[in-house]
């Protein structure tokens, strides 16, 4: 089972890598039509694009209910995702163990910002808002939350084989997975999760940088002279 | 690869932007496109959203959509008037307007031709350079008329006999439609009541083709480039517009093509300076109240919301009150991008909407400084017989400064012609 899991890892990060160099190889081969009108990268614009990115102020404008959601539920996964690094790094490096805290009050945030989500979009909206694809994913993060939750709180199993296992991956030494059904599910769902979602990661933040770089630079090209 | 061999995903694919394609994988079909979008607010068709429209270009630029969905997708490119509502309220701020007209464009590249209504207007704009079919000589009859009808201080000079610190640029529709040639007229005293030392390009004036770019036509680029040099060699410097249309082209559209950007302002910012200063007083009371529609060219595309509102603020008498959507969630009248053309009782449906809107604040009209939107407005008021009046905000302001210049006195005078 182990040998499974890590090559499905592999299989999963070999499909991430992919699937960016296509993009990148993609992107290097264009040559746009109509003459882009971008500003450089200047401190005020990256300074309102990290707004943006960091504290989802579109998403606040117009819907500022789901905004308390996800806001919280990316920053606790943010959080998570953080201290999970300490399965896969050895020396763990002390800014992770300080994270100890936040990290488990976001632990049980983290469920509870999905539910609020899908009462949000379920129950408040009415209408066919939520997509097949947002549902689809919102089951899976919430199906993996729960799982890391009850081997939180319930069904401990032994860290230092999830340890011994991580290693294992990130050193190309596949090793026994750990005991226990519960494990496999965490981490399989964090494999779909994976999978499903590779390119909206870097995208959405160039998205919201090159709308401020056209912002500032149409502003400036016609009013600023 | 070789030209032969290039699929029509290929093609599309070229045709959008690298910063396209990265607004692609930046959507996460959130929703929040649906929740606003005015079109799908007529007729829940999921297939009308921004995020089902991403989900379709992403297909067919990858070759994985099927004759049903190619033509379903089509449909939804050109049932949408562009408005820019889904860019605002994108949590990743994908540009929306920018993205639907350059798929339309890649779509036209690849034989998928826009509706028929659509390439009827494109043609005549190619053929007359104007959305009407009328000929170039007939483009600055009004200001004759105007003169000779009493509405101006004095008559109007070209560009070639007097280059002026600042153009007024009309557009087609001031120029050629008869119901409003008023706003040209209105537009062009106002400039003269505050001293404004103007010229207009009478007959040399172009279409701005910026309704080549709304309906995805593949001769935008060349058009509007021949038409910024014109604008370039005759050393223009200034140019008021007073079409939000025509603002949008030669503001927003050019900024990529201009070689040495001349400041374009549109009148109601222009007049906010020129009141700020001094330079154009108001008169006579307006006892109305009105409500302001932002129209999508000059509030979500160019960030245009104080100006105008100030304007009308100043005006004594006049009481203005907000509708619940407005500034950046201001609901569209359907008059852009082509909608009108190839979904008429679509666009009817979203200006009744919005004239209703306008009648909850009990207001006696709704004012709006592009003609465009004043004509669909007043379309959705005829057919359902509502008591709110539509006006062009000149014709507020007209009012107050020189009321004898009202689009119904224009109007007449020059049917009388």
């Amino acid at each position: 089972m182990g040998i499974i899991l890590t090559w499905g890892y592999y299989l999963v990060m070999l499909l991430f890598i992919v699937t960016y160099l296509q993009k990148i190889s993609l992107l290097l081969r264009k040559k746009d039509e109509l003459p882009a009108v971008r500003s450089g990268i200047t401190l005020p614009v990256a300074a309102s694009a990290a707004v943006d990115i960091l504290l989802f102020r579109r998403l606040f404008l117009s819907n500022a209910f789901l905004w308390f959601g996800e806001w919280l539920f990316h920053a606790c996964l943010v959080l998570i995702m953080v201290r999970h690094l300490r399965f896969f790094l050895d020396p763990v490096p002390p800014c992770i163990f300080s994270l100890q805290t936040p990290v488990i009050i976001a632990g049980y945030l983290f469920p509870l910002s999905l539910i609020y989500i899908f009462m949000a979009k379920l129950v408040i909206e009415k209408k066919s808002y939520l997509s097949s694809s947002n549902f689809f994913l919102l089951t899976l993060l919430l199906l993996s939350a729960v799982s890391g939750l009850l081997m939180k709180l319930w069904f401990r199993p032994d860290l230092a084989e999830i340890k011994w296992f991580s290693l294992g991956i990130v050193t190309f030494s596949p090793s026994e997975v750990p005991h226990g059904p519960l494990f496999i599910m965490h981490f399989v769902l964090f494999l779909i999760v994976f999978a499903y979602l590779p390119t909206h990661i870097a995208a959405a933040p160039a998205s919201l940088l090159d709308a401020r770089q056209r912002e500032k630079a149409i502003r400036s090209l016609m009013h600023e002279k | 690869m070789a030209a032969h061999l290039k699929t029509q995903g290929d093609r599309i694919a070229e045709g959008l932007s690298w910063r396209q394609h990265i607004e692609l994988d930046a959507c996460t079909r959130c929703g929040e496109c649906q929740r606003w979008c005015p079109v799908y607010a007529q007729d829940s068709r999921e297939l009308l959203t921004a995020r089902s429209k991403i989900k379709y270009l992403r297909k067919i630029v990858g070759e994985r959509l099927n004759d049903r969905e190619e033509e379903k997708f089509i449909s939804s490119l050109y049932e949408c008037s562009a408005c820019g509502q889904c860019h605002v309220v994108c949590p990743v701020r994908i540009n929306t307007s920018e993205l639907w007209e350059q798929s339309r464009a890649s779509l036209v590249k690849t034989g998928i031709l826009q509706p028929v209504s659509q390439i009827k207007q494109l043609s005549a704009i190619k053929e007359f350079n104007n959305s009407y079919s009328r000929p170039q000589q007939e483009r600055g009859l009004w200001a004759d008329m105007a003169w000779e009808s009493g509405f101006l201080l004095k008559p109007l000079r070209l560009w070639k006999d007097h280059p002026a610190p600042v153009l007024y640029f009309a557009g087609c529709t001031a120029s050629y439609d008869p119901s409003q040639q008023a706003v040209a007229v209105q537009s062009a005293r106002l400039l003269q009541e505050a001293g404004i030392d103007f010229s207009i390009l009478g007959s040399e004036e172009p279409c701005c083709a910026s309704k080549l770019r709304r309906m995805g036509d593949g001769d935008f680029l060349r058009e509007a480039w021949r038409r910024a040099e014109m604008i370039r060699e005759m050393g223009i410097r200034t140019i008021i517009v007073s079409c939000a249309g025509c603002y949008k082209g030669l503001h927003s559209d050019y900024a990529g093509i201009w070689l040495d950007a001349p400041e374009v302002l549109h009148l109601t910012q222009f007049l906010d300076l020129l009141i700020g200063d001094g330079r154009l007083r108001m008169r006579h009371e307006v006892p109305l109240i009105v409500t302001y529609h932002d129209p999508c060219h000059l509030g979500r595309h160019n960030n245009i919301y104080d100006e105008p509102r100030r304007v009308l603020r100043t005006i004594p008498g006049v009481k203005l009150v907000e509708m619940p959507r407005h500034r950046s969630f201001s609901s569209c009248c359907g008059m852009g991008g082509g909608l009108k053309l190839a979904y008429p009782e679509v666009q009817l449906k979203m200006s009744a909407g919005r004239i209703k809107e306008a009648e909850a604040t009990s207001s006696d009209a709704v004012v709006t400084p592009c003609q465009t939107c004043a004509m669909g407005l007043q379309h959705a008021v005829d057919e359902h017989s509502s008591p709110i009046k539509v006006y062009h905000s000149n014709e507020i302001l007209i009012r107050s400064v020189c009321p004898d210049v009202t689009g119904e006195a224009v109007i007449e005078a020059f049917s009388r012609r």
